[in-house]
């Protein structure tokens, strides 16, 4: 769900050693059966078309034939974003437009997720990112200097140290600024000029090279927090440049299942492992998940809620980690104990409440359920072994 | 690309089951079957289309039937959309609740059948009139259609409903399935993605257009099932137009056009074949047992997100987008519309105190945004809810929920609308509705939009606020949903009496009309009604069982004057003095004469103090208070309580300003209570509270009232109930006497000298709610006088003990359980007295 956050570019040619590959390696053979099928016209600096980038993030239902490696055959574009097509649709309009555009929503709602997937079906380059924290420099968003050169030779094209944002400017792609709201307000504005003129001022540099005017095809895709710890308000000025679009938590229980089991089986087959998942256990997972998020159970107990952000994207790495231990500590078979073990270092981040509610959840909601059920059973019976 | 990239797919591939040999059934050369969702611009453009081409020699429109009495008012230029055909009926009453008090919203039903101008039945009644062909309504009569129904399948249902309801395309699941594979969120986007961007059109997509029209509707069909079907009473009305209609093609020899519901359209050429050959006259009749009227309607009600269940979201946005394709029918007419209503949602959000300020360079990029995403899903131009998505792209500054509430709140608004129709004089509104927009015209009251309104009203000083206060009241009466009181006098509870100003919030509703049109069984003026209704709300009380009952019926009265009724106020008076005289609660006629006190006090606002026959109402009623006295002593333990504070309020009304003018002997009231008070039989609380009434009002010496409270504290009977009963009701009465009079002190003390230690304890709480009235420093005065009289001088506070309570109650049992144990073993000499009974004392106190 939640991407790593690249700094730089990544050279993508050796797979094998990557930990993990950037949207466009992932899904190049997705894009090239897209890009081989789009007879629409482009619109300036993009990859392909805009249907074309709506298809690639919600998937299609029947293969596209076209040549791969040098042999026809037929690929399934895959459904990558579950929830609000509409939402899709407008964030593809959005980045047509002169507008950046802004992902707002709560932790793990996949908005870095989407923002890796429009900058790679858009412009085929995912790593074009700012990371935004409370230490993020206006150097790190324009250019910066290779001081030996620039010591040696003074300012010139070739001393000067481009910022992702720079490199997207000059290229015509997609940049993407995660987590804009971490920056000090007067960093943030830096971006209030950037995005209106489009263009970037290097006043150390003479003549042409003192301007550098974005090509067609570049625009920023922004991330960001709106009530966290540590975050900064924007100023009115930088709204006005942005569409907000805000990604909501998945509310439909079996998407949410579908999803966890399709990332955690994705995650798994990078890491090369073999693990059998039954589902039992991963809607056990799912259904805690869901319970604990909402306060209330599907049978209607009020359950305490933890502090923590339970989203689907921990679900994912929850199941993720259970799949592992069952792999390498177990029979290759994963169980609700293994779940159990791995929820606790989810749920139980800072607060310690938190274990409390749990211990609750575990008293009032697990128990009752282990009597009709296996896997909840087990399930509640490894919350010993949790010192619970 | 594959066919479903949505915008590329056509019809066909979205609906690739659409049965395609329906179409050969539903255009022939006799009769076309134009199937119709309720409310669609689209189907209104392309049934106008037909109709020109085709020139049909009738017109027929689903509908009940007797509506076609009603449309040449439905055509009359005057008449202006939204307006509603409104049609009510007696409901028969069950046999088994015969007798029963009947209210009025139990027995009728009613429903509305809503025009817009651009609904396609109101298209096809205009057009055909043009093209002069026969109109007529052919559906089964809207108390028929309700008898069809199976009893009980809709029991819990609203009681005024839609006509024109869709529930089963609503909750179709084919239909949902077919919008999720298209990318639209529900049906109503899929209608849209599918149907409303074909508005612009000519003869030549007419065919095309029913026949995907009728595979919608097949798919809406698919899962409703033959007994859901039968249970609502869809087959009986499908039965009826089939009727009609075949009957129709046999008495006229030219092309007849049906316009139906796609739902029924769907069954309707099958059930006409069959009908055919089939003869016979049920169906004759064609005039209805019910109440129908044209009156006006409002887009608020037929918005299917306010709740209307018949047909499409935004009848504002629909209406602006039919009279933009009217006056232009190319392509561009959805791009200008969306211009128009994105910069009048700028403007809305800086005229008023939203906090959202759109600038005119978000309408811009909104409105970029809103056509690029129309090319993205394949429209030709922005559909309403590209038009709300470019809203929520380009106006939210923030989080949906938060900000995005605000901004989509207010576009659901705009796009709403809040306009009210017209209908003309002729359609005869009935007198009740007439009366009521001529007094709302007189008074001020805006009633020509749906908006919420507020007014303030100066009770006391402006005579015309007087009116709309009585207006709204008899309003309110007439259980009209119309006015709200938020705040004021209530001189019913005798609350708030000092506010000046009453507080009303207003909302003309289509509901108002609705229920004028039901109360219109009372008169033919809201003057009128509400005065037959108060007249049958007192007859009423007889039914419920308070026909004896005073304080119910001089409510009444004072509603009458709030709602300014005072012409009916004589005859009310009457019906007040005879149920007053057979009144034998003394409650209720102490809560009638302070009623009627106040009404009698109260100046401008009730305009009650010259009211014929008010004074002697009062006089009545004071009578029948000294007639029921008589039997003050026969008056049960349980309802003692409620009848001595009866007898404190009347007391207390006799000291009030007003009263002088009840010119009767005082003895007359006060000597029943004396024998009450000597009475043996008479229960001690009221009793004592006779005795302190006397007493506080000088009507009994001192030496007598001692030998009241004598006889009963040293009661020889033993029932020790009885004497503390009596001094509850003593104290109730007239506290001042606990300090004001030692005496009383010195007798309780007297009487407590005789408990034992275990007696005390049980009697205690008794006594601590007979002193439950007294304030702290009553309390005070009465300790001072225990304190007196044990030699000590007034209360000296300042004197603390060095014992805290806790310990002296420690000591206290200690000594008791000592006590007991010498007395086991036959030592009680041994015991040192203790001063009990000071303690005592300052405990009871």
């Amino acid at each position: 769900m939640k991407s790593g956050r690249q700094a730089k570019q990544v050279p993508v040619e050796s797979p094998r050693r990557v930990v993990r590959r950037p949207a466009e390696a992932v899904y190049a053979e997705e894009l090239a059966a897209l890009a081989s099928m789009d007879s629409r016209e482009l619109p300036p600096g993009w990859k392909l078309s805009p249907r074309a980038v709506r298809h690639f993030i919600i998937g299609m239902e029947e293969p596209l034939v076209h040549t791969w490696e040098g042999s026809r055959r037929k690929t399934l574009i895959s459904r990558k974003f579950y929830g609000d097509d509409a939402l899709v649709e407008r964030c593809v309009v959005t980045l047509l437009g002169n507008r950046g555009l802004l992902l707002v929503g709560e932790p793990g709602t996949a908005k870095s997720m989407l923002s890796e997937l429009l900058s790679a079906a858009i412009s085929g380059a995912s790593t074009l990112t700012v990371q935004g924290t409370a230490g993020t420099t206006d150097d790190q968003i324009k250019y910066s200097w290779n001081y030996a050169l620039l010591l040696a030779e003074g300012p010139s094209p070739r001393a000067l140290v481009p910022s992702p944002l720079y490199s997207g400017m000059k290229l015509g792609s997609v940049v993407r600024f995660e987590e804009i709201t971490r920056c000090q307000p007067e960093i943030q504005d830096t971006l209030i000029s950037l995005l209106s003129d489009k263009c970037i001022q290097i006043p150390e540099l003479s003549g042409h090279a003192g301007v550098l005017f974005a090509e067609r095809g570049f625009n920023i895709v922004a991330t960001a927090n709106l009530r966290d710890r540590g975050v900064h308000e924007m100023s009115s000025a930088l709204k006005r440049r942005f569409n907000f679009e805000t990604v909501a938590p998945l509310a439909d229980a079996t998407l949410e299942l579908k999803l966890v089991r399709e990332q955690t089986q994705a995650l798994l087959q990078e890491s090369g492992v073999q693990v059998e998942c039954p589902t039992d256990v991963m809607e056990l997972l799912v259904a805690a998940f869901n319970d604990l998020r909402h306060g209330r159970t599907q049978e209607g107990i009020v359950v305490e809620r933890p502090t923590t952000v339970l989203s689907t994207a921990e679900a994912v790495a929850v199941s993720h980690s259970a799949a592992l231990d069952a792999a390498y500590f177990g029979n290759g078979h994963v169980e609700a104990g293994h779940v159990a073990r791995h929820i606790l270092g989810t749920v139980l981040k800072d607060n310690p409440d938190d274990a409390k509610k749990l211990k609750h959840y575990f008293e009032a909601v697990v128990k009752g359920r282990s009597r009709s059920s296996n896997a909840w059973q087990q399930f509640y019976e490894a919350r010993k072994a949790l010192r619970m | 690309m594959a066919a479903v990239l949505r915008g590329q797919e056509g019809f066909a591939d979205v609906m690739s089951m659409a049965p395609p040999e329906l179409l050969g059934e539903w255009v022939t050369d006799r009769v076309v079957f134009f199937p119709i969702r309720h409310h669609s611009p689209a189907c209104s453009r392309h049934l106008e289309v037909l109709l020109r081409h085709l020139r049909p020699r009738a017109v027929l429109v689903e509908g009940p039937a007797s509506f076609t009495r009603w449309i040449p008012l439905i055509l009359h230029p005057r008449t202006r959309a939204p307006f509603a055909v409104y049609t009510s009926f007696e409901v028969a009453s069950d046999p088994d609740s015969h007798g029963a008090p009947k209210s009025l919203s139990a027995r009728r039903q009613a429903a509305y059948y809503p025009f817009c101008d651009y609904s396609p039945e109101l298209v096809a009644l205009r057009v055909g009139s043009e093209l002069g062909a026969d109109l007529r309504f052919i559906d089964l009569e809207y108390p028929d259609q309700m008898r069809a129904r199976d009893r009980g399948s809709d029991a819990m249902g609203p009681r005024i409903q839609s006509l024109t309801e869709e529930r089963y395309l609503r909750r179709s699941r084919s239909l949902a399935i077919l919008a999720a594979r298209a990318g639209c969120r529900d049906h109503n986007e899929l209608w849209d993605h599918l149907f409303e961007v074909r508005l612009p059109s000519d003869w030549g997509s007419v065919q095309a257009f029913i026949r995907d029209v009728a595979a919608w509707c097949a798919y809406g069909r698919l899962e409703a099932s033959p007994d859901l079907l039968k249970a609502d009473g869809t087959f009986a009305r499908e039965e009826r137009m089939a009727w009609v209609i075949s009957r129709e093609l046999s008495k006229c020899d030219g092309q007849v056009v049906v316009v139906t519901g796609g739902f029924h359209t769907v069954a309707l050429p099958g059930l006409v074949q069959q009908t055919q050959a089939a003869t016979g006259d049920q169906f004759e009749v064609d005039c209805s047992d019910g109440d129908t009227c044209l009156v006006r309607y409002g887009f608020e009600a037929l918005d299917a997100l306010n709740g209307y269940s018949a047909g499409m979201p935004s009848p504002y946005y629909y209406d602006r987008l039919w009279r933009a394709a009217t006056r232009n029918p190319g392509a561009g007419v959805f791009n200008s519309l969306a211009a128009e209503i994105l910069v009048e949602l700028g403007q809305l959000t800086r005229s008023g105190r939203t906090g959202i300020g759109v600038s005119t360079a978000d309408e811009v990029a909104a409105l970029e945004q809103a056509c690029r995403l129309a090319s993205l899903r394949g429209h030709p131009g922005p559909m309403r809810e590209d038009i709300l998505d470019a809203v929520r792209s380009c106006f939210v500054k923030g989080a949906m929920e938060v900000e995005g509430e605000l901004v989509l709140g207010l576009v659901g608004h705009l796009l709403g609308g809040t306009e009210v129709g017209e209908v003309p004089e002729e359609a005869g509104a009935p007198p009740l509705i007439e009366d009521f927009r001529r007094m709302a015209r007189e008074l001020k009251l805006d009633i020509t939009t749906s908006a919420k309104r507020r007014t303030s009203l100066d009770l006391y000083r402006k005579s015309r606020h007087r009116q709309v206060s009585r207006f709204l009241h008899s309003l309110a009466f007439l259980e009209v949903p119309f006015a709200e009181l938020e705040a004021g006098p209530d001189f019913q509870k005798g609350t708030g009496l000092e506010r000046l100003f009453e507080h009303w919030t207003y909302q003309w509703g289509i509901r108002t009309e609705g229920s004028l049109v039901e109360a219109g069984v009372f008169g033919s003026t809201v003057e009128e009604a509400a005065g037959n209704r108060i007249v049958q709300a007192m007859a009423l009380l007889d039914t419920e069982g308070h026909g004896r009952r005073a304080d119910a019926a001089v409510a009444l009265l004072v509603r009458c004057c709030q709602m300014g009724l005072h012409r009916h106020s004589r005859r009310l008076i009457e019906l007040v003095s005879l149920h007053g005289c057979g009144d034998v609660s003394l409650p209720s006629l102490a809560s009638a004469l302070t009623q009627l006190q106040l009404l009698q006090d109260s100046r401008e606002p009730l305009e009650a103090h010259g009211l014929p026959g008010l004074h002697s109402l009062i006089r009545g009623l004071f009578e029948r208070v000294c007639f029921v006295l008589q039997h003050l002593a026969s008056t049960p333990p349980e309802d003692s309580g409620a009848i001595l504070e009866a007898l404190l309020s009347l007391v207390e009304l006799q000291s009030s300003a007003g009263w002088c003018l009840v010119e009767l002997p005082p003895d007359l009231f006060w000597d029943p209570l004396a024998a009450a008070a000597g009475n043996a039989s008479c229960t001690p609380h009221l009793a004592g509270g006779a005795v302190g009434l006397l007493m506080s009002n000088g009507r009994m010496t001192e030496s007598e009232w001692i030998r009241h409270l004598d006889g009963t504290l040293k009661a020889a009977t033993g029932d020790i109930g009885r004497s503390l009963g009596f001094l509850t009701g003593l104290l109730r009465a007239s506290r001042e006497l606990a300090w004001q009079q030692p005496v009383l002190v010195q007798r309780i003390e007297a009487m407590m000298e005789g408990w034992t230690e275990d007696e005390f304890l049980q009697r205690v709480p008794h006594l601590r709610l007979a002193f439950a009235d007294l304030t702290p420093r009553e309390t005070d005065q009465v300790a001072a006088v225990v304190s007196t009289l044990h030699g000590g001088h007034g209360l000296d506070l300042t004197h603390a003990s060095k014992w805290s309570e806790a310990e002296v109650l420690l000591v206290l049992r200690a000594d008791a359980l000592m006590r007991k144990t010498l007395a086991e073993d036959a030592l009680e000499d041994w015991g040192v007295p203790l001063p009990v009974a000071e303690v005592k004392g300052r405990s009871a106190s």
